[in-house]
Order: C-alpha cells, then structure tokens, then sequence
C-alpha cells in the first residue's frame, strides 16, 4: 500500500546498469494499478459514506429534508479528511512513479537509437511490446529529421559524439563482412586485415564490431 | 587578422584569435555550441549561422575533391580535417539542440516564445515526438489510471492549470565571461544585489538573470 511497490518498480529501472533494461514489469504494474483503484474506491466509499452520514444528521436536526443538504463541511470531519488527503496523495505518488518508471525505460529506449539502427539483442527480450513500437516510432521520427529534403537537415547527427582527432584510423578487420565501398577504393573486408581510412568511413562499422581501431585511442568503441 | 573586420561590430570578435577568412563562422559556432550546452532553457536557433556554415561545408567538400592530385596529399588531408571539424561544431549544435527540445518538449510546445526560437523542422521534430511519447505514457499508464487521474498535463482533476511539465531550472549556476562592458547588472529581481561586468571578467551566477545578456552577446557562457 501507499507507494512501496511503485517505488520497487522504479528501483528496478534505478539500480540497473545504464546499458541494459530490466524485464518490463507487467506482473508488478498490474499490483500498482490495482493498488490505484483500490485507493480511488476507498476515497470515494469515505465521501458518500459522509455525505450520507451527514445528510442524516441534517435531516434530523429538521434543517430540511436529506435531498435539500448543501454538502459536507470537511473542517469539522477532521478524521475522514485527513484519509480522504492520505488517499489522494497515494495515488499521485503511484502515478508520478508509473510514469517515471515508463519515462526512464523510454529515455534509455531513446538513447539506444544514437547508437544503432537496431535493439541490440541481449535488450529486446526485456522490453514490451509498446516499447519496441515507441522505438520504431522513435526511429522513423529521428530518420526523418536526419534525412536530407525537405524534412530534414540531411546530417546523422548519431555521428561524431566526440571532437575529430587524425582524420585517419588504422583499423583492423574483427570478422569477415564482404566486399565494401570506401573513398579510397573497394575492399573486401577479411579477417585480420589492417586497413588505413578516413575516420568517418569506419565509425559505424567500428560500432557494429566488424572493425577494430588498432591506435590506442580506443574511444569509438563504445561499450554496447 | 584583417579578414575578421566584418564581425569586429558583433561582440563575438573577440572569440576567435586570429583565424584566417571563413573560419570565423566556426569560431562562432563553436561558441553557440558552448552557450547551448551550458544554458538550462533552449536558445535562439541561428538560422544564418547554420546556412553559412553548410555553404563552408559544401565549398571545402569541393575543394578537396578538386584537389586530387597526387602531390596535393597534405593539402587534401588538411582540408579534410578542418571539413570534419566544422561538420563535428555543427552536428553537435543541432544535436545538442534536440537531446534539450526532447527533454523539456512540453514546456517549449506550451509557450509561443519557446516555440520561435526552434527552427521549423525542430519544431516539426517536437511536435511529432510530443505525440510519439505522450502516447506511450498514455498506453502505459494513463489509461488505466481513474478517471480524474489520467490526464498526461495535470496530476489530478483538482490540479490548478498544468502541474506534471518538466521545466528548465533558470536558476542554476553557470560559468560566463563578459564579452563587452556593460556596466551595473542586478543579480536579484529587488535590485538588492549588483554586479559589475566589465569586459573580459569571468563570473559565477544564476542563468536567470543574464539570459537577457546571453541572448543579445554580451556574455558567453563557458
């Protein structure tokens, strides 16, 4: 009751590493909504229990019959107001939390977007189905801004997270991906072989893992 | 340093050491960049500073590929990493730019005034993402909230006006350095506490009260 398992759903999310999602929590949400209505039931049986208890007492003291009462002064009725207000707060702190809960995950859903076209596949699994539409929709939505047109600024701005150094990268090759178009030329990527090209050409199969950077500056590689 | 008279009326001429022609508009770019990432609320899109600087991009990408003789290796590769600078300032900016619409997406669609500093296609761009989140909220949770309860802009029913906007916190510190004297500067809406900027001098203070002074050049953030 009053918020502990909205707040253990949210923890969940909280606690969890930064690159990963936890399993989306239908069971626990389910509770917490339940939890909700029961507090909305329980606000609303104090209001027409008082209401009702009041108008009796008007009635009785002959001020005039139960439908003529003009509705209950809550500052003399200091018991049920105070669980009127409990009730009332709890479901506000079960909604902020609800929300929070589905903003968290859509915000680290977002962010998986600037780093790939796709859900990566230890994270599908964990993500409900309405999650794997708000990223698709994400994505439509950020492509089309992206795209050159009339739409668009015609820029990837999920390129370049960091400033440019040598406009070149030795990069080694990790895994065999076929033949690819580059400014220097055609290649086909094999195992093992160490290519020299303009940074930019590479960043995104740096990302994708099919190529190595084999400098020090490690810092293309992100850890996804 | 001759070629950077045409902005020696803006204040921002004194950002840039000497740098030759063209490049000035980097140089101001790089101080949008700055100022964007270091202001709480969104700021004024630079629409001719943006044009500028994909014509630049556009010339240099010419440039290199006229320049494809062999002997012109070193001057090709330096072009190319001044191109990739520039793109990098750039795609920053507008990058920048949407991580802050998407965070405060409400409060910007909510005020007219925040509206006008957002380039149509970001404008385009919050709307649609307005609706692409608010509906998931909505699927999630909303709609199975009780009635009185399930409104995405108001806690409750009894909510005065709209209570649940992420808002920008105007109030925070930042780091600015005064470009052009600009003499007594109140720091409190009373007028209790002033300052004086004078040109080159570096302060801490609330955004709230320079956001004027940001805006119009005076000061830059750092």
């Amino acid at each position: 009751m009053f918020g502990k398992r909205a707040a253990e759903l949210l923890r969940e999310v909280a606690f969890c590493q930064p690159d990963t999602l936890p399993p989306w929590n239908d069971e626990l949400i389910r509770q917490v909504l339940e939890e909700v209505s029961e507090h909305n039931n329980m606000m609303k049986r104090i209001f027409r229990d008082v209401n009702k208890r009041e108008a009796v007492k008007f009635a009785a003291r002959g001020e005039g019959t139960e439908d003529e009462f003009p509705g209950v002064d809550w500052s003399q009725q200091p018991d049920e107001a105070a669980a009127v207000i409990v009730h009332h707060e709890s479901i506000l702190r079960n909604k902020r939390l609800l929300m929070t809960y589905v903003k968290e995950r859509a915000d680290r859903i977002k962010s998986l977007r600037w780093r790939g076209r796709s859900i990566p596949e230890h994270i599908l699994p964990q993500l409900s189905p309405t999650e794997v539409q708000y990223f698709k929709t994400y994505d439509r939505l950020l492509t089309k801004y992206m795209r050159k047109g009339s739409t668009g600024i015609g820029m990837d701005l999920t390129l370049d997270a960091r400033p440019p150094g040598d406009p070149n990268l030795q990069v080694r090759v990790v895994k065999d991906y076929g033949e690819m178009m580059f400014s220097s030329g055609r290649f086909i990527l094999r195992r093992n072989m160490v290519l020299f090209l303009p940074r930019h050409e590479v960043e995104s199969l740096v990302r994708e893992g099919v190529l190595e950077p084999i400098e020090l500056d490690n810092h293309l590689v992100t850890k996804y | 340093m001759e070629e950077t008279q045409d902005f020696a009326d803006t204040p921002y001429n004194t950002v840039d050491e000497a740098v030759p022609s063209g490049q000035s508009d980097a140089g101001l770019m790089k101080q949008m960049l700055i100022n964007e990432k270091a202001a709480p609320e969104i700021l004024t899109y630079q629409a001719d500073l943006v044009a500028r600087l994909e014509e630049l991009i556009e010339n240099q990408d010419q440039r290199i590929q006229d320049n494809d003789s062999p002997d012109a290796e070193l001057i090709r590769s330096l072009y190319l990493q001044e191109l990739l600078r520039v793109k990098y300032l750039l795609r920053s900016y507008l990058r920048t730019r949407i991580q802050k619409i998407e965070q405060y997406v409400m409060h910007i669609l909510d005020d007219p005034e925040y509206q006008e500093r957002l380039s149509p296609k970001e404008l385009e761009y919050a709307k649609e993402f307005f609706v692409t989140s608010g509906q998931h909220l909505k699927e999630k949770v909303l709609q199975h909230m009780p009635p009185g309860f399930d409104k995405l802009l108001k806690q409750s029913a009894t909510s005065e006006g709209n209570d649940t906007i992420p808002m920008p916190d105007l109030d925070r510190h930042v780091f600015c350095h005064v470009l052009e004297d600009r003499g007594t500067v109140e720091l409190e809406e009373t007028g209790t506490e002033t300052a004086e900027f004078n040109k080159d001098d570096l302060y801490v203070v609330r955004y709230r009260p320079i956001r004027d002074l940001v805006q119009d050049g005076w000061v830059r953030l750092i």
